[in-house]
């Protein structure tokens, strides 16, 4: 979600909060002679305050697992994951008091500011990075489908091709008067300069130079007679499809890879942080 | 153009319309994270409840004292309480004794209220803030407080010492006189001497007395702190033989009358022993004191120790003793002599180290000292003396924190604590 | 009236007559190659020749019949002159040509046998003229043509498809498939007229499945003897005999099954059959959201879905209710119509509940008892009484008319017939009637600057021309036959008797009438002001509302996708792929175009616009995928759905549920206050806009679920 001018109303209210909650902790820092802990009543207040936008910031993933209900627009929800999520933290190192100490708090401490962090960073990727996809991937597609579109650019190169080697016989649909032995150097060229680059299984890609392949295609222009042109045309811009393909992919990693760290941490911060909970308010 | 079309329904019916049912890496990998993510945390928690370990929920570290019970949260944390209860007095006292302060005092706090676990501070480094509540504002429950009403801070509106603010004076019997014995060049028993401060004012020094000879060993030492009251044989005997007579070259002790009686009748009767033709030699030299009545020659050995050990009395009361002793006149026996009642310690509520102060000259604080020449003369140094260097607030001079001097537990009212846990309890999981 | 001699007996016909028809009243039948019966004469081959004692001979098919003429059809001269005619012809015919070899009757064999003409005096012809293979129906072998101009006549003049034409000149005169374009690439509709007229071999039958018709074949004499077939020219039926074939089915047999494809109407000779659709899911009643106790949660938040549309328009003459599609046929009945005339998709499943004879036609016989008075007069009286009164009651003004007024009008309306592109009524005429479609589309335009807009189509049940009666007596709109289309009109005298009767009704009509002349109005205006030419490439002008993908706000996390999904039995109606306009994505998602191309053809009008723009998809879709084929954006998409089946089978269990194709397609989500996908996108990317308002930089309106019609 890009953070812009529709956003004054949750910034106004987020620093409002924030500022009100900190003139609160200043005045319960100095009632409490340096006894400023966690399990103090505000300490609590603050920590459940906390754990309570913690909560609601996940929420976010179960709403959308309910796109349809209609409890309030997606759009609202995000932004409330973005600034309540974001008030969370100040929120929980008010409970601390800012000093952690012990194995869970610390480990609770380090995961809050990862997740908080790599939120603020994904959000922040979100303003560049779906620009940047749409300007670099003229021929963007739908991810997911990606290995499967790539099968199929494969199979319609390779069916031009077929058209281009058996062009000017009896079955073939093409009646181009193709020298046999420039169809030789063209079979060639195609199978191991242009046809490596379009197939290879989903996950590793043999990046295709694109310097190289170019002068792959001049050489087979200069060969091949002007009627075949098109063809060539054609077969060139399924390979610069299927580069196009490869950065979409690479850069919607970018775009997404964050929620990797984002995601599980996150959870992991709400059970252990409910464990917490539990056992300081039995001690 | 062979025929690329790029028009939307060529694009769109390449599409898979089912393709988001499917699970992709990305999606997987973030559930299959998840997952991890909480089982790594719950089974980390698990080994240390499997272990009986509860100090991975610790808030902290605790104070070197505490150490071995970090693993012993019960001892302190006591099950069955209600959650998020505070730790009860009852738990710091199976070990401590926390004595009481002032029983009038307006409300007591609880232990942890000052004392602090589970943070980095020592649990003794008390803040001002907590002694403050009280005393920045002093109520008692009955009766009238005993010490200033407002005390924020120690160079603010902390009082003059009780001592010199009340002109109290030293009720000590010894006369002496700084001011002489400060003296350069005094006449010592071997050449001429400079006293210097700590030559009779230590503090559990062991070091011999440097100007002579002590003729008797004095009190062991009694700590650092408080300067030992000044001892005869240790820092006087040199300078102030207790000479009696010619005839001996030894002092008398400095003991009671009695005993320097009967010493002196031993010392007397040996010597007459020794030389027996002292009995009937001449006790006179020729200077007759007018008015004194001539002195009768003693006739019997006897009557000789008792006129000797009179004269050895008279000699010492009129000058000797009386050099430092307020010798009351009797007509008859041996005159009472006043207890020195030195005064050791002259902060009743306060506690001071001078062996924390060692590298000040003497006289920097205690400045009245050369021009003292009453024994009344209370040579504390006042407040201002001290706020110099400790100065509150600033982390740059020295500590002026009321724990730096006060003690809250009285002292006088520590009481024995008995102890209730068996070493395993209490003893360090290996 | 013109009185002639022709082989020595006197006759006497209408001025006009054509020598050809004047003999055949006295029963000579004089050889014809190049005339058809029911085509305009031209006269090329001129194997009809005659003698009129004239210098030259007299093409009998063309020339009219002068007042004491003498003529001979047989005599030496004409003769010596058909038979070097005939072998001419047959100089160049691969003979036996692919008619000979299936049916014996290429004419020009069968002629050139009668002649006697053994052997060829003249030689063939150098160059081969080929073949043609690609159309999938018909077989194309021009060395059989005889340009006799046949099939062109037949294409443009009769079925008015416009592709045949002559090319060339001299030898190398050829019949052209549109500019010379193979048949199969061609503009050919695969009617068959050609073939069917064509004499020879040349247009041969293709053996694909499906078209070759199986059943008894049929007598002409049986034919004849039937009351529809009366007056139908023999010769046109012994020419055509394998257009025509009897089929005989058991009770319980399937005739014909919706959603195949066909080219053949059915007439029932004797016997029942139950004619059904298998029973309706429901797509978008519950549309989505929660179940169970949180139901509560969402139910509240949806509208209950439409509840108009009665019966279900199907192709035959009643309907089909949608809560209990079933409707018995009969002795007399034609169904079909639209699957042969049109070659549209078969609209319901027939199943004989009685052991039945029924005819099965292709369509140029179907053409031709069509235009049988007595048939024609069957169909209407059928119309009256089984499906008028449902058509009349589903207009919703017509709603609350009385039963005595029903009947009256029953008798008092019209049929009229309309073949392709003809229009029935243009724009500034004087409205004289209503209209309603018995069968077929018409299309509904305005004339505006810039070009014509289309305001709907129009099918089965469909009803026009009521504003025009109201509002001052001039048509609105043109309204045109876009294939062969049967209007029902009711006289204005009766309608607006109606009005009178019932004022209701008139104050319905001009609410419908001032809400459409605003609405075309907005069209006008919003249209004027938007640059066309950014438009045109992508025809983003065309959609009423197009889903936009902010792609610089879009992180391509597929929420919309998956709440599509959600709302509607987990098949999504939107896809996000689609070609660019500035920084926006314009998704694959129903556009709910001006020009809705996709409802042309639906044979059970399931797919339609109800009140409000949104295109919506009922229940009753059998699947077809017309729809899908049509639409140019590839927004609507065929998805297999279980569907249950009420009532038991044969054995007495009941019926399993069954898989069948339905089309889907995004109805704007009309029964929620916001489309779903644009609920659920976290990141306001997903917009739905009117684009010529959101381009256009006009006041933009919320999305447009709650316009109401264009009509």
């Amino acid at each position: 979600m890009r953070i812009d001018s529709t956003h004054w109303p949750w910034l106004i209210g987020t620093l409002t909060a924030l500022s009100v909650l900190t003139a609160s902790f200043i005045v319960y820092v100095a009632l409490s002679h340096g006894h400023a802990r966690g399990g103090s009543l505000p300490g609590l207040a603050y920590g459940a305050a906390g754990y309570g936008l913690i909560l609601y910031a996940a929420f976010l993933g179960v709403r959308k697992k309910l796109p349809v209900w209609r409890i309030g627009k997606a759009q609202t929800w995000m932004r409330g994951h973005l600034w309540m999520g974001f008030l969370s933290l100040p929120l929980i190192l008010f409970h601390c008091a800012f000093t952690w100490k012990g194995p869970l708090a610390s480990l609770l401490m380090i995961l809050l500011f990862i997740t908080v962090g790599s939120g603020l960073i994904g959000a922040a990727l979100q303003h560049y990075i779906p620009g940047l996809m749409t300007r670099s991937v003229p021929m963007e597609t739908i991810y997911e489908e990606i290995p499967h579109l790539r099968r199929q650019l494969c199979a319609e190169a390779d069916e031009l091709a077929a058209g281009i080697n058996s062009s000017g016989s009896n079955e073939g649909a093409l009646q181009i008067e193709i020298d046999p032995e420039a169809r030789v150097h063209f079979a060639n060229v195609y199978k191991r300069t242009i046809r490596p680059g379009l197939s290879s299984d989903t996950g590793k890609h043999k990046k295709a130079d694109p310097e190289h392949l170019r002068s792959a295609f001049d050489s087979l222009r200069r060969l091949l007679p002007a009627s075949a042109y098109p063809i060539l045309a054609d077969i060139e811009n399924i390979c610069e499809e299927e580069r196009q393909l490869q950065r979409q992919r690479r850069i919607y990693f970018w775009l997404h890879g964050w929620l990797l760290v984002h995601v599980p941490l996150s959870i992991a911060l709400l059970v252990l942080g409910a464990i917490h909970a539990v056992m300081a308010l039995r001690y | 153009m062979a025929g690329r079309k790029r028009n939307t329904k060529a694009l769109a019916q390449r599409i898979d319309r089912q393709y988001f049912h499917r699970m992709f890496p990305l999606q997987r990998w973030r559930r299959i994270l998840a997952a991890a993510a909480v089982i790594a945390g719950v089974a980390w928690l698990g080994i240390h409840a499997a272990s009986h370990d509860s100090t991975v929920y610790s808030a902290g570290p605790l104070t070197p004292a505490h150490a071995m019970l970090a693993r012993k949260c019960t001892v302190c944390h006591v099950p069955g309480n209600a959650p998020n209860a505070a730790i009860a007095d009852q738990a710091c006292s199976k070990c401590h004794d926390g004595a009481v302060h002032e029983t009038r005092q307006a409300f007591t706090p609880a232990c942890i209220d000052c004392h602090r676990e589970h943070t980095s501070t020592s649990l003794t480094a008390v803040r001002d803030s907590q002694c403050t509540t009280c005393h920045a504002d002093l109520r008692v429950k009955s009766g009238s407080p005993a010490a200033a009403t407002t005390i924020n801070s120690f160079s603010e509106d902390h009082p003059e010492f009780a001592v010199v603010r009340l002109a109290i004076q030293d009720p000590g019997q010894i006369k002496f006189n700084h001011a002489i014995h400060l003296k350069q060049d005094l006449r010592g028993p071997s050449g001429n001497v400079t006293l210097i401060c700590s030559g009779c004012h230590r503090a559990g020094n062991t070091e011999p007395w440097p100007y002579g000879k002590v003729q008797q060993p004095g009190a062991p030492p009694a700590g650092t702190k408080y300067m030992e009251p000044v001892n005869y044989y240790a820092q006087c005997s040199a300078c102030h033989p207790l000479t009696f007579d010619r005839r001996f070259a030894e002092s008398a002790p400095h003991a009671t009358p009695e005993t320097i009686h009967a010493f002196l009748v031993q010392k007397f009767s040996a010597w007459l022993a020794a030389h027996p033709e002292e009995l009937r030699a001449a006790t006179t030299t020729g200077i007759r004191i007018p008015g004194s009545p001539a002195q009768p020659a003693a006739r019997t050995p006897a009557a000789w120790i008792a006129l000797r050990v009179a004269d050895a009395e008279q000699l010492m009361r009129v000058k000797t003793c009386k050099e430092c002793h307020e010798i009351a006149s009797v007509d008859q026996g041996i005159p009472p002599i006043a207890k020195a009642n030195t005064t050791a310690r002259w902060f009743k509520h306060a506690e001071f180290d001078h062996s924390a102060h060692q590298m000040i000259v003497c006289e920097s604080c205690h400045q009245k000292a050369r021009t003292s020449t009453k024994t009344s003369d209370v040579l504390l140094p006042g407040i201002a003396v001290c706020r110099e260097c400790h100065i509150s607030g600033k982390s740059d001079a020295a500590g002026a924190n009321c724990a730096e001097c006060h003690l809250y537990h009285d002292p006088a009212k520590r009481k024995h604590v008995e102890g209730s846990f068996t070493s395993d309890q209490i003893a360090a999981v290996r | 009236m013109v009185s002639l001699t022709i082989d020595g007996m006197p006759v006497t016909v209408a001025a006009g007559t054509t020598l050809f028809d004047a003999a055949r009243t006295l029963g000579i039948r004089i050889p014809v190659l190049c005339h058809q019966q029911n085509e305009r004469p031209v006269g090329v081959c001129r194997v009809c020749c005659v003698d009129t004692g004239e210098r030259t001979l007299a093409a009998a098919c063309t020339r009219p019949a002068g007042n004491g003429m003498v003529v001979e059809t047989d005599s030496d001269r004409t003769k010596s002159a058909r038979r070097t005619l005939v072998e001419l012809l047959m100089a160049d015919h691969p003979t036996p040509c692919a008619r000979q070899r299936q049916s014996h009757d290429c004419e020009l064999e069968v002629l050139a046998e009668a002649e006697n003409i053994s052997e060829i005096r003249y030689p063939k012809r150098g160059s081969p003229r080929g073949k043609d293979d690609s159309s999938f129906v018909i077989q194309v072998d021009y060395e059989a043509c005889i340009l006799c101009d046949r099939c062109v006549r037949g294409c443009n003049e009769i079925r008015h498809n416009d592709v045949l034409g002559r090319m060339g000149k001299g030898y190398s005169t050829g019949i052209a498939f549109d500019l010379n374009s193979p048949m199969g690439n061609s503009s050919c509709v695969s009617c068959g007229e050609c073939m069917v007229s064509c004499p020879t071999g040349a247009l041969t039958n293709k053996t694909v499945v499906g078209t070759v018709l199986t059943g008894e074949p049929v007598e002409t004499g049986f034919l004849l003897g039937l009351p529809y077939f009366e007056e139908i020219s023999g010769t046109f039926l012994n020419l055509n005999r394998n257009a025509v074939v009897l089929r005989k089915f058991q009770t319980g047999e399937v005739i014909c099954r919706e959603g195949e494809y066909g080219s053949t109407a059915f007439y029932i000779i004797k016997g029942k059959a139950d004619v059904h659709i298998t029973a309706p899911l429901a797509h978008v009643g519950k549309s989505g959201g929660a179940t169970g106790f949180f139901s509560k949660l969402t139910s509240f938040l949806t509208k209950s879905p439409d509840g108009d549309g009665k019966s279900i328009p199907i192709d035959g003459p009643v309907d089909v209710a949608v809560s209990g599609p079933a409707a018995t046929l009969g002795p007399g009945d034609l169904f079909g119509e639209m699957t042969c005339m049109s070659l549209y998709p078969r609209s319901a499943t027939v199943r004989a509940t009685e052991d039945c004879v029924m005819i099965e036609m292709l369509r140029n016989v179907l053409d031709i008892m069509l235009r049988n008075k007595t048939l024609r007069a069957q169909l209407d009286f059928n119309y009256r009484k089984r499906a008028l009164e449902d058509h009349l009651r589903s207009v919703p003004l017509f709603a609350s008319l009385g039963q005595d007024f029903i009947d009256h009008l029953r008798d008092r309306v019209e049929l009229l017939r309309f073949n392709r592109n003809e229009v029935v009524c243009e724009q500034g005429d004087v409205a004289d009637r209503f209209f309603l479609v018995r069968i077929g589309f018409v299309k509904v335009t305005e004339r505006h600057p810039g070009g014509d807009l289309v305001l709907a189509y129009l099918g089965r049940g469909g009803y026009f021309g009521e504003i025009g009666l109201l509002g001052g007596g001039v048509r609105t709109a043109t309204v045109a036959a876009l294939d062969h289309v049967e209007l029902v009109s009711i006289h204005a005298e009766d309608f607006h008797r109606m009005l009178e009767l019932f004022p209701d009704i008139r104050r319905n009509l001009q609410a419908v009438a001032e809400d459409r002349a605003r609405q075309n109005l907005s069209h006008i205006a919003t249209s004027a002001s938007v640059p066309l030419n950014d438009f045109l490439s992508q025809g983003l002008m065309e959609a009423n509302s197009l889903l936009l993908l902010d792609l610089d706000k879009c992180t391509r996390c597929d929420a919309c996708v998956r709440a599509c999904a959600d709302a509607h039995d987990g098949v999504t109606r939107l896809i996000r792929e689609g070609l660019r306009y500035q920084n926006y994505l314009v998704a694959t998602s129903c556009r709910q175009c001006r020009d809705p191309l996709c409802m042309v053809g639906c044979p059970v009008g399931s797919i339609r616009r109800r009140t409000t723009l949104e295109v919506v998809i009922e229940d009753w879709c059998i699947g077809c995928g017309l729809c899908a084929e049509n639409c140019p954006y590839g927004n609507i998409n065929m998805h297999p759905f279980q569907v249950i089946q009420e009532g038991i089978d044969a054995a007495g269990l009941p019926l399993r549920p069954v898989i069948t194709q339905k089309a889907t397609t995004c109805d704007l989500c009309a029964d929620h206050a916001e489309p779903s996908c644009v609920y659920a996108c976290p990141h306001d990317a997903a917009h739905r806009v009117d684009p010529n308002e959101f381009f256009g930089n006009l006041p933009v309106h919320r999305t447009s679920a709650h316009r109401t019609s264009a009509r």
